[in-house]
This record gives C-alpha cells, sequence and structure tokens, in this order.
C-alpha cells in the first residue's frame, strides 16, 4: 500500500524531483567517473614505473577529495530533499488528518527516497560509466598517448565507493525526513500555504552608504590581490583581499536590493510599466533575506570558475616547456658545497675550497684527483656498466665568480633607464652573489650532445646564455648596453647575441644569465682556488636496446658504486649522509622520469580542477535552482492573482523569467568580477610570464559554465513554469 | 412580496444598448460523461450600464460559477456572456487576458492584494499591466485612493493594512482602470460588520458617484440590501429577482430577508 502510493507520489510529482533527479544523477556520475581513473591504468601500455606512480598518486589525491565531495554532495541531496518535503506539507498534513500514522508518513517519503535515489544511482552510474570513458581519452591526450587498445573499464572500486558514499547520503536523508515528518504538527502543515510575509525594504540611505563602503572594500580588495598577484599565498596582501572579497561581496548582497528597489522606485516611468513593480518587488523581498545564500553562491562560483580555468592554466605553466626543459637522457648533478645543500656555512666562492677540505677532505681529494670530472670518477667505479650505458657525455661545471657579482647586472639594467622598477625587483635578490659562469668548451660539448652546432665566441668576449622567460626581456636589455666586464683578470665584452641552451634535464627551461666564458677564466678561477659550484653530467644512453627504465636503473647502480661505504667526518646536520653525496653524484634526473613526472602533475591538476571546479558548479547551480522553485512554490497565489487582474501568460512568465535571470545573473556578474580580478593578477605574475595564453582555459570554463549554470537555468526556468501554468490552469 | 421573474427582464434584452453586460442562456456542465453536474443550467439576465447588482443563493446554487464565467476566469459549455456588445465566450485565451485587465475590475473575498507590493503599486498594478502611461499613473493612483478613503496607507504593505483598509486599497485597484464591469466576490466575506459596512458604503459611492457598473456575489443579505437588484439562483437557475425601486435599504432588505428565509426554508438547509 504504502509502495504503491509512494510510486504514485513520485509519478505524479516528476516535475518536481527534476532538480532533485538531476543533482543526484550529475553527482554520482561525476563521483564515479573521478574515482575510477585509477582503474583506467589498464587502458596504458605504461612503460615506466614512474609514469604508474604518477597515475597512482593522482587515483589517490582524487580519492581523498572525494570525501569532500561526498560532503558537498551529501549537504545538496539533504538539500534539495527539504525542498521536496516543505513543498508537499500540506499533503503529509492530509495523510494524517485522514488518520495515517506518523510512521507510515515516514515510510512513504523513505520509499519515495529510497526510489529516486536508486533509479539516479543506477542512471548516475551508468552515465558515470559512460563519463569514465570518455575520460580515458582525456588521460590519453594529456599523457601524450595514443589509446591503441581500448577496451571498456569498469572499475569495481569506484563502483563500490559511489554506492557505499551514497548508501551513506540516503540513510542520512531517510533520517531527516522521518525526523521532520514526525515533527510536523497538523495545523501548521495543512496551513502552509496561509503564512503571512513581512516584507520590508531597508533604509535607503543605509543602503546607499553600505553599498558604497561594499564597492569600497571590493576596490580595496582587488587593488591588493593585484599588488599580490596570488603567487605569495602567505603574504598579508592575499589575506587581506580574501578577506576583502568576502567581506565586500557580503555587503554588496546585503545592501544591493534595497538600494536598487529605491532607485528604480524613484524612476517612476520606467517603474510603473508593465509588471516591473510586482517583478522587482518579487526580487527584493527576497533578497533581503536570501543575501546570505546569494553571497554564499558567488562565493562558491568564484572558487570554482577560477579553479577551472586557472588550474588549466596552471597545468599549462608546470609543463609546457618539459621536452624543452630536456634534451638529455639523464643529468647527474652535484651540487658541490654549496649553501643550497647546506655545506657551506658562509657561502664565499673564495673560502668554499677551504671548508670543504676541513669537513669532507676525502671527497675533494677524490675530485681533485679526477679533475672534477664526474665521468671519470663513475666510469672507474663500474666500467663495463658504464661503457654499456652512457653513449655520450658532457660535463657542466658552473663556476661562481670571485670577481664579479649580479651586482654588476643590475647596474647596468639600472643605468639603461629601460628596465622598470618591478623589473629591478625582480633581480634584487641576486646582486650579492657572484655571477655564474661556463666555459665556452663545455657549452659547445653539451650541444654536440644535443647534436647542435657550437657557439663560436670571438676571442676577448662573452656571451650571455638565458632561456628563462620571465627575465628575457632584462637580458635583452643588458645585452644591447654591451657592457665590458673583468673576470679572472681579463677585460671582456659582451657578445651582441645572447644564447639559449638549456645546460641540464629540467621540469622546465632553467638556464637563467649564465655567462659562458673563454676557458682560461674558468682556469682562473681554478687557479684561485674556487671550486665549482655545481656540476652537471650530461648524459646520452648508448643504444644499447634497453629500454629507459633499464638504463636509469643501471646509472644508479653506477651512483652507487661510487658512493662512499663510510660517511665518516661528514657529521654537520642531523642527516650525515647528505655530505656523502655531495660529490660526485647528489641527484640524478631522467628526461623519461621528468616526463612523466610533468605529464603526472598535468594530469592531477587538470583532474583535480575539473573534478572541484564541476562539483561546486553543480552545487551553487543546483542550491539556486532549489532556491528559485521553492520560492516560485511559495508565491504561485501572487500568480493567480495576476491571472485574475487580466495579465496574460506572456507577461506572466516574462515577469518569471527575469526574476530568476536576476537570481541567476548576480551572483555570477560579481563572481566573474573576482574571476576577472584574479586572473588578471595571475596573468601578470604567472601565465604571462610563462608565456601561456589564458584564452583556452578561460573559454573551456565560461563554456563549462554555459552548459552546467546555464543547463540549470534553463531547467528552473522551464519547472518554475509549469509550476505557475498549472496553477493559473485552475479556475 | 414582489417578485419579478427572471424572464420578463430577459424580455429588453435585445433593444437595450445600455447594457453593461448580457447573460444569456449560459449553461455549465462540470464531471464527465458518466457524472453530469449541471452548476449553471440556462441563465439569462442583463445588467444595465450604472447598475449595483448582487447575485444570491444558497451554497452549490451556482454563484461562485456564474461570476468566474462572468469574469472569463473560467468557460462556459453553451449560451452566451455579451460585455460591450462582444461575445467573451468566443475569446481567445490572449483576448481574455486582455479582456480582464480592460474592462473588468475585481473585488475578491480575501483582498488578493499581492503582500510584496505597498498600497500603491497595488492600485497602480491595474494600471502599468494595461500599459498606461506612467506619467498619468501616480495621479490616478492618489485620487481614487483619496475618493476611497485609503490615500493614506499607499506606502504600507498590506500586512501593515487592517482588513477594511485592504479591502478598499482592492476596490481602488478595481476602480482605477476605469472598468466597464466591476465583479464582487463576497467583498465582505473576511470583514467584522463595521468594516463591512464602511466597504459597502464605498461600493455604493462607487456606484453612485463614479458610475461604476457593480455586480456582487454574496450571501449576506445586509450587503445585498446596499444595492440596486438583488437576483437569487438555486441549483443553477435563476429563482427570483428583487429591484429596490424606491424603498429604503431598511424596507428592501427585509424584503430580501423574506426570499432568503424562503429558500432556506425550502431547500432545508442555511444559506
Amino acid at each position: 500500500m504504502i509502495c504503491k502510493l509512494a510510486w504514485r507520489n513520485v509519478r505524479r510529482s516528476a516535475r518536481d524531483y527534476a532538480i532533485y533527479f538531476a543533482t543526484l544523477l550529475f553527482g554520482v556520475a561525476v563521483f564515479y567517473a573521478f574515482n575510477s581513473i585509477g582503474s583506467q591504468q589498464v587502458l596504458f601500455d605504461l612503460k615506466s614505473t614512474a609514469t604508474a606512480a604518477q597515475f597512482r598518486t593522482t587515483a589517490d589525491l582524487l580519492n581523498m577529495f572525494s570525501v569532500v565531495i561526498a560532503g558537498v554532495l551529501g549537504f545538496l541531496v539533504l538539500y534539495a530533499n527539504r525542498f521536496l518535503v516543505r513543498r508537499r506539507k500540506q499533503e503529509f498534513g492530509i495523510y494524517l488528518l485522514l488518520g495515517m500514522k506518523p510512521v507510515s508518513v515516514s515510510a512513504i517519503v523513505l520509499v519515495e527516497t529510497v526510489m529516486v535515489g536508486l533509479f539516479a544511482l543506477v542512471v548516475g552510474i551508468v552515465a558515470g560509466v559512460v563519463l569514465s570513458q570518455g575520460l580515458s581519452f582525456v588521460t590519453a591526450s594529456l599523457f601524450d598517448m595514443v589509446l591503441a587498445n581500448y577496451q571498456f573499464v569498469f572499475s569495481q572500486s569506484a563502483f563500490a565507493g559511489t554506492i557505499a558514499c551514497f548508501a551513506v547520503i540516503f540513510i542520512v536523508v531517510a533520517m531527516f525526513n522521518t525526523f521532520s515528518v514526525s515533527r510536523f504538527s497538523l495545523v501548521n502543515l495543512l496551513q502552509a500555504d496561509l503564512r503571512n510575509e513581512k516584507m520590508s525594504v531597508r533604509n535607503p540611505w543605509l543602503c546607499g552608504a553600505v553599498f558604497v563602503v561594499a564597492l569600497g572594500i571590493l576596490t580595496f580588495a582587488y587593488v591588493r590581490l593585484q599588488e599580490n598577484g596570488l603567487v605569495m599565498l602567505d603574504d598579508p596582501a592575499f589575506l587581506q583581499a580574501t578577506v576583502g572579497m568576502l567581506l565586500g561581496s557580503l555587503l554588496f548582497f546585503w545592501s544591493l536590493a534595497g538600494l536598487v528597489i529605491n532607485l528604480v522606485s524613484r524612476c517612476q516611468p520606467f517603474y510603473l510599466k508593465k509588471l516591473r513593480p510586482f517583478t522587482l518587488r518579487q526580487v527584493a523581498s527576497r533578497v533581503n533575506t536570501a543575501f546570505l545564500s546569494l553571497w554564499v553562491i558567488c562565493v562558491l562560483l568564484f572558487f570554482s570558475i577560477t579553479c577551472f580555468s586557472c588550474g588549466m592554466g596552471l597545468a599549462d605553466v608546470f609543463t609546457r616547456q618539459v621536452d624543452g626543459g630536456n634534451p638529455y637522457s639523464a643529468t647527474l648533478r652535484a651540487a658541490v658545497w654549496t649553501s643550497d645543500s647546506g655545506a657551506s656555512a658562509t657561502d664565499n666562492p673564495l673560502t668554499r675550497r677551504a671548508e670543504m677540505e676541513a669537513e669532507a677532505p676525502e671527497r675533494l681529494a677524490q675530485a681533485e684527483a679526477a679533475q672534477w670530472s664526474m665521468a671519470q670518477v663513475l666510469q672507474a667505479g663500474a666500467g663495463d656498466l658504464w661503457d654499456s650505458t652512457v653513449g655520450g657525455w658532457a660535463q657542466i661545471d658552473y663556476m661562481t665568480s670571485p670577481d664579479c657579482s649580479y651586482a654588476a647586472m643590475v647596474d647596468v639594467l639600472k643605468q639603461s633607464g629601460k628596465a622598470t622598477e618591478e623589473d629591478l625587483e625582480m633581480v634584487s635578490g641576486v646582486e650579492d652573489s657572484g655571477m655564474l659562469m661556463v666555459s665556452i668548451s663545455q657549452l659547445n660539448d653539451a650541444l654536440a650532445l644535443q647534436g647542435k652546432p657550437p657557439v663560436v665566441l670571438e676571442p676577448g668576449q662573452y656571451v650571455v646564455n638565458n632561456n628563462m622567460d620571465s627575465i628575457q626581456k632584462l637580458v635583452d636589455i643588458y645585452v644591447d648596453e654591451a657592457p665590458v666586464l673583468t673576470l679572472g683578470g681579463q677585460e671582456l665584452a659582451c657578445a651582441s647575441e645572447p644564447i639559449a641552451v638549456q645546460m641540464e634535464d629540467n621540469t622546465m627551461l632553467s638556464s637563467g644569465f649564465v655567462l659562458v666564458v673563454p676557458d682560461e677564466v674558468i682556469q682562473a678561477a681554478f687557479d684561485a682556488n674556487v671550486i665549482p659550484t655545481t656540476c652537471y653530467l650530461n648524459i646520452d644512453y648508448a643504444d644499447n636496446g634497453r629500454t629507459d627504465e633499464e638504463n636509469r636503473l643501471a646509472l644508479e647502480q653506477i651512483i652507487a658504486a661510487v658512493q662512499p661505504a663510510s660517511e665518516e667526518g661528514f657529521s654537520r646536520g642531523d642527516d650525515s649522509s647528505w655530505a656523502g653525496r655531495l660529490w660526485p653524484v647528489t641527484s640524478m634526473t631522467t628526461r623519461e622520469g621528468m616526463i612523466a613526472q610533468s605529464q603526472g602533475l598535468r594530469m592531477m591538476i587538470t583532474y583535480l580542477a575539473l573534478y572541484i571546479g564541476f562539483v561546486f558548479l553543480v552545487s551553487t547551480a543546483a542550491i539556486l535552482a532549489i532556491q528559485q522553485l521553492s520560492n516560485v512554490a511559495d508565491s504561485t497565489g501572487r500568480y493567480r492573482t495576476l491571472y485574475r487582474l487580466g495579465c496574460d501568460n506572456r507577461q506572466v512568465f516574462g515577469s518569471l523569467f527575469v526574476q530568476i535571470l536576476i537570481y541567476f545573473a548576480t551572483p555570477l556578474l560579481l563572481a566573474l568580477c573576482h574571476c576577472a580580478c584574479a586572473i588578471s593578477a595571475m596573468e601578470e605574475t604567472l601565465f604571462r610570464l610563462a608565456n601561456v595564453p589564458m584564452t583556452g582555459p578561460i573559454a573551456m570554463a565560461a563554456a563549462f559554465l554555459l552548459v552546467i549554470y546555464g543547463g540549470y537555468f534553463v531547467i528552473t526556468y522551464f519547472t518554475s513554469r509549469n509550476m505557475v501554468k498549472g496553477v493559473l490552469r485552475q479556475p | 412580496m414582489t417578485e419579478v421573474f427572471a424572464r420578463a427582464s430577459a424580455a429588453h434584452a435585445a433593444n437595450s444598448n445600455r447594457d453593461a453586460l448580457q447573460v444569456m442562456a449560459v449553461k455549465k456542465t462540470f464531471g464527465n460523461r458518466d457524472n453530469l453536474t449541471n452548476a449553471l443550467n440556462g441563465v439569462t439576465f442583463n445588467v444595465q450600464t450604472g447598475e449595483f447588482m448582487a447575485i444570491m443563493g444558497p451554497s452549490g446554487s451556482g454563484k461562485t460559477t456564474l461570476l468566474n464565467c462572468i469574469s472569463t476566469i473560467d468557460r462556459v459549455t453553451s449560451g452566451s456572456i455579451v460585455v460591450g456588445g462582444r461575445d467573451i465566450t468566443s475569446f481567445s485565451r490572449g483576448d481574455l487576458a486582455k479582456f480582464r485587465r480592460e474592462e473588468l475590475g475585481f473585488i475578491f473575498q480575501d483582498f488578493n492584494l499581492l503582500d510584496t507590493l505597498t498600497g500603491f503599486e497595488n492600485i497602480a498594478l491595474a494600471l502599468t499591466i494595461k500599459g498606461a502611461p506612467g506619467r498619468q499613473i501616480p495621479e490616478r493612483v492618489r485620487s481614487m485612493a483619496r475618493t476611497l478613503g485609503v490615500d493614506g496607507v499607499l506606502d504600507k504593505y498590506p500586512y501593515q493594512m487592517s482588513g477594511g483598509q485592504k479591502q478598499r486599497v482592492a476596490a481602488a485597484r478595481a476602480m482605477v482602470g476605469d472598468p466597464k464591469l466591476i465583479l464582487a466576490d463576497e467583498p465582505t466575506g473576511a470583514l467584522d460588520s463595521r468594516a463591512s459596512a464602511v466597504m459597502l458604503e464605498i461600493m455604493e459611492l462607487m456606484n453612485r458617484d463614479l458610475g461604476a457598473t457593480i455586480i456582487m456575489v454574496t450571501h449576506d443579505s445586509f450587503a445585498a440590501s446596499f444595492t440596486d437588484r438583488v437576483l437569487f439562483l438555486r441549483d443553477g437557475e435563476l429563482f427570483n429577482e428583487l429591484r429596490r425601486g424606491d424603498s429604503s435599504r431598511e424596507e428592501f432588505f427585509a424584503r430580501i430577508m423574506e426570499v432568503t428565509t424562503f429558500l432556506s426554508g425550502e431547500v432545508g438547509h442555511d444559506l
């Protein structure tokens, strides 16, 4: 009996259930799809364990975020459900009046919830499976792979997770429903429609003042955000901008309705036209109470849009240089004895050798015996393996100039008058350090390893090497000035064209303002007891038929062979092992590892941005939709009055459309302003410098917004139109 | 008891162009093929321009259905209703809405003021939806409110007004558009006796001084005694018609009471 009644109720109020159902369906589908990413691994012939590890990390992170997402979805389902229960108060009242037990009414509601929930779960999982197949193509493109052996993937773990998560949500909803039905009092249920609403419009002067204050706070927040540039998140400017934005938006919504209604109603020729007074009052009457939710919606929208667009942009920033940044099969790095590695106390190039001699004499002896050639030490340690693994190598020694610091560069930039304050600020931190130098022969060895023609350096010249976009402008200014530098006792002229060579494998193009000098200058530095700051040994694998993975393992073995068995005498700091690795190898990067890492990072950021942005967008849209629908449900009496007074359907629906549009558009517009500000701040500090165009991510975010937010708007309008139509048809 | 039967007034239906409303042989049937209810079973009468008329009858007599048909909220099954020379039963939906906003004014039992709008805006709405020029509206609203004695509550919201004030604002809304016909459905139904008396005097004033043609559905004999003529409906048919003529309100009230007592005695339950 109860099931029959529940089934009929669901069928009859299918329209009311539309939003609830759509939201559940979206939630289930997205939840399943993103949790199934881990299982897509089987689709890809993952050659390296590095890529597999990235895959796992991403999947784990997404699963972790799923807990948060589940919370959001749970709240959303509960909220949507509350609307349904509220809308049917009278119906429940009649059940109770007819003598049905509250337990039975609760049971009806429970059965209805379960019916709709189960249906949504089934349809949602089907949609999720379809969506996840689509996502595997996205994954393939993120990893620059072609899905050669496509097969249908069904993730059991994601399926189980989805079922479990939504089961919990439904249990909570069922408990909530049972509780709220049992709490109803009959008189309230039956007279649910008759309650009187109190309208008031806030004092116009107060509203005006608050509005101005809100705009002021928002302007302040925008300015602070531009200053901060969204790069340093622990900067007080960022905190101020955040608080300002939240507070400003809140006051904005608080005052907006009162202000607009006062201004507009004073402009009578405009105001007193058709249904405008009704429409405006209708909107304003709710803004007075709904400003809080508008605020939340605006903030969530802002978050979601920024998440979408900047997430995509960030993924690009982090990964777009990975190909150019890794010209060698592998790079072994020796951070010889610098403050970065924690070894040098003073980081004075002239005292560094003495420090190393005191603290790590064996290492220094080994290095000097090999004339700082990493390859020589490694080859001596594991001869056969070295020969079979390494096809070609080229070492780069960065020397810190003892007699010329970056202050010289800053002076040149200042005197040129072409560098702005901001430009100079960017380089102000390096003034005290000595210039980094690399010998021309080492550079040409590296170029030869890359298969590129050598750089010709005229006698008495140095050339600036730079491939970092962020300081390219400064390098150009510097080179235009053609300053003469005294290096190692020689006066050297600046070559007219800077060069851009990647000297070691890195996630990005990482060579910033390095001087390439004649070999004598480097020799002079060695003669002055300067030891290399960092050594890079770039390696190309031999054509040995092994996979990249196997070659990497071989390199690890080679390195292990030369690490000292005992690290006595290297006891500085808590972890004594660091010093032992200063020479000949501190760390290793491989092209394959870097690419896998960057693709993994791209996948992680992209999916996180999509997942979070998507769920937040659906949530905000659904909350708005439900609010609008319950408002329409509460005001059907007014539409009936309008109809009786002689408004035709067109006028009534027009007013409805405008009301819903205003409610959807207002938070969106403010959120878009916030986004524009945030994105332009990041554009200044991040995207433009990194040369990443934001049009793509922004267009994508706009498309998502249009489909989801716009979709919810359309559903809301047509559902409420039908609700009103039904009321108007009654005689 | 002076009884003039409905057929008498039907007789001069053809010749008069002073008629604001002609209801001719209107039938309204509810239900399906198996179970028919004739809510109106061939009702015919005329209302002259400037007349103040009441329709009375026991519950289920069809008086509200009749009013709904005249106000075009409901459609007749057969027969015709002519307002200002046009048969409104043949109108399309859009024309009906236009007809309602241009030719009719409504006063409802529960006022039906829009609670989100001020008194001023509630009255002005009747003009704005007709597309009246915005410049004229404030003056027209104010003068109507003054006439009906509610100019003091124009800036208030309905919840801040008393029942009588609300009903007079509703009356102002009905009148302000200068309609051909004002339809009042139990206008005193939700008012106490004092507010009722004020409201009825207002309606009398609307009729007498402003020349409004008013049709009022009521089952309150006291309210009906303020009108020029009372039609009695019973089981969907016109049962009786009383004209006030030159008699005083008290005399007219007594005559109405005779009919209602007779009706309630005959039907066997109260009105």
